[in-house]
Parts: structure tokens; C-alpha cells; sequence
């Protein structure tokens, strides 16, 4: 079976492509429950910040992921606020890709998520956001 | 002398394939009448040519109201068949009417790898490659589907580019981590052989 013909398998159906869906994400909340990324040295550092030590606009999201699915939403948000608006936004991203093809469904959410306005106003408040906690240091 | 789309009665170029505004392929979408006659003859001598499934919604955007009897007819022929089984990603195929995204005519835009991309720490590299799916669905909209295909393209290439300087970057930091730590292991046992 080649990987092409696979990938068709698992994503040919919505119920499969929920099943992917939500593979991923218990698998991401998984590594994000049992590790602590602030104090793991496993956990990926950002070469930016490294080099840099400024901090990207998306800095904080294995933080934001652990405290999220350790149930700690208030805290989550006191490590990258902007994240909050990601995440939803992503989400919908998987929501389009698992509804059935050709359906109004995705076309609704295309019509939001791929909006032009929508596309800018993420581009800005992403690069002001990154100035905003690199000079407030926030 | 340029012709007209059978579907909506926008006048075609002859170097496009589809439809710019409504997205019907030329084959089966393309007279010469003109615009005005467009509406009254094609409705339903040829239903065979309705095209998307996404009519209804297109409907409700405001561009062709007078189409719905039409549409209740088409015979749904799939962009999934008109574009040799490409599927991509977040587009799906027939997702949206054309005009407003790519992935209405099979062209996947690569936002959400875009996306992903601005998240993994490469900011320049991600938002360039977000412009660059915004400029995808632009082509699209103008249908300019090289242009189109070209922006897609652009955008998942540099999306990679990012993506992979960071993972790259992971590494050297974990190896330089594991090499460190080997170092002040062994550092350490000669110290305690000299006790």
C-alpha cells in the first residue's frame, strides 16, 4: 500500500477524517499533559528567542497547550493571550477538512476563515502583538 | 471575438479554461451569445452543464439570483474529476463558489500550513507565505489559475522553508544539549577518578 493510497483510505470519509481529527489532537494533548514544557529540557526551544531573546508572537504555546489540558484556562491565557484567537481559528480549519466535500458547510466556514479582511487583520494583529509584548514585555 | 460563460454570461477570455466568475469550464460552459440572451436561453435546454453543487450558496451571495430554477437542475459535475483527482488539503474541492477562494477550483492555498507556519517561531517567513495564499485565492478570483497555482505553490514552499529552519534548528539545539551534557558527565567522572 503506498503512502498516497493510505492517505486516501484515512481521509475519504467525514467520519475518518474525524477520526484523523481527533487522533491528532489527543495525541498533541497527550505530549502536552505529561510533559511540563516550561521545565522539560524535551520540550523544542524556539532558536529566536534563543539567539535573540526576544519573543516570537506565537512564544508560549506549549506552555498555553499544557496548562490548557491541565485545566488551567486563566493561567493558559496569562502565557500568550493571542493564542486564544489562534485557536479557534485553526480549529476551524479542521472543522472545514472534515466536513463532506462539496458541501455548504465548508463553504461557510471558507467564506469566514479565507475572507481577506480576515487574512490581513490575523497578519496584523500577529506582527503588532509582537511588538506590543517585546516592548511591554508582556 | 471573445465568447461568453453559458452559465452566468461573463465574457470569457480565450486563454482562460474556466469561467472567471463562475467558475463553469469552457467545454461545457461557453457560447457566443451574449449576456442578456444568456438568461433566458441556457436555463433549462442544458441542464447538463450546471456545474457546482455550491449554487445554492452562491445564490444567497448576491451574484445570480435570477439562477435558481437552473440550479435545481444542474447535474453537479465535480471539480474533483475536472482537476485529475487532486484533493487538496483545507480546500476540498467545490468547497466555495469561485470568487472567493481557490479551493473552489481544485487549487489548494495552503492557508492553514501558512498558518502553522507563523506559529513555529519563522514570523517573516509564515506571513509572507499567508500573502501569498491571500494572493492564491486573488488569482483564483480574477481567474488567472496559473498565477493561482504559482502563489499555491509559493506558499507551501516557503511554508516548508520556515518550518524546516526551525525543526533544523531544533536539532542543533538538541544535539548541542546532548553533546553538553556528555561533556559535563564526563568532565565530572574524571573529577571524581581524581578523589
Amino acid at each position: 500500500m503506498t503512502l498516497r493510497s493510505l492517505t486516501e483510505q484515512l481521509t475519504c470519509s467525514p467520519l475518518r477524517r474525524l477520526i484523523v481529527v481527533v487522533a491528532i489532537l489527543v495525541a498533541a494533548a497527550t505530549l502536552l499533559y505529561i510533559g511540563d514544557p516550561g521545565h522539560s529540557p524535551w520540550a523544542p526551544k524556539c532558536p529566536f528567542w534563543l539567539l535573540t531573546g526576544w519573543q516570537c508572537p506565537a512564544c508560549g504555546i506549549q506552555r498555553f497547550g499544557h496548562a490548557l489540558v491541565t485545566g488551567h484556562p486563566v493561567e493558559a491565557l496569562g502565557y500568550n493571550p493571542f493564542l486564544a484567537l489562534v485557536v479557534p481559528y485553526v480549529l476551524a480549519f479542521f472543522v472545514r477538512w472534515v466536513l463532506p466535500r462539496g458541501g455548504k458547510g465548508r463553504w461557510r466556514i471558507t467564506r469566514v476563515i479565507e475572507h481577506p479582511a480576515m487574512i490581513w487583520g490575523y497578519i496584523v494583529v500577529f506582527v503588532v502583538w509582537g511588538v506590543v509584548r517585546n516592548v511591554l514585555g508582556v | 471575438m471573445s465568447t461568453y460563460c453559458n452559465q452566468c454570461g461573463t465574457p470569457m477570455p480565450d486563454n482562460l479554461a474556466y469561467c472567471p466568475n463562475c467558475g463553469t469550464p469552457r467545454s461545457v460552459g461557453t457560447g457566443t451569445q451574449q449576456p442578456a440572451d444568456n438568461y433566458q436561453q441556457t436555463s433549462y435546454e442544458q441542464p447538463a452543464y450546471g456545474a457546482q453543487q455550491s449554487y445554492g450558496t452562491q445564490q444567497a451571495y448576491g451574484a445570480q439570483q435570477s439562477y435558481g430554477a437552473q440550479q435545481a437542475g444542474g447535474a453537479q459535475q465535480t471539480y474533483d474529476q475536472q482537476a485529475g483527482g487532486y484533493t487538496p488539503f483545507g480546500g476540498g474541492t467545490q468547497t466555495a463558489p469561485p470568487g472567493y477562494s481557490s479551493g473552489a477550483i481544485g487549487i489548494n492555498n495552503n492557508l492553514l500550513l501558512a498558518v502553522f507556519c507563523t506559529l513555529c517561531c519563522c514570523n517573516p517567513i509564515g506571513v509572507y507565505a499567508m500573502i501569498k495564499a491571500n494572493s492564491c485565492n486573488i488569482y483564483a478570483r480574477m481567474g488567472a489559475f496559473d498565477d493561482a497555482q504559482k502563489a499555491a505553490d509559493d506558499a507551501k514552499k516557503w511554508s516548508l522553508i520556515g518550518i524546516g529552519i526551525v525543526v533544523v534548528c531544533w536539532l542543533l539545539y538538541g544535539m548541542f544539549y546532548l553533546i553538553l551534557g556528555a561533556s559535563i558527565l564526563s568532565a565530572f567522572g574524571s573529577a571524581m577518578r581524581g578523589f
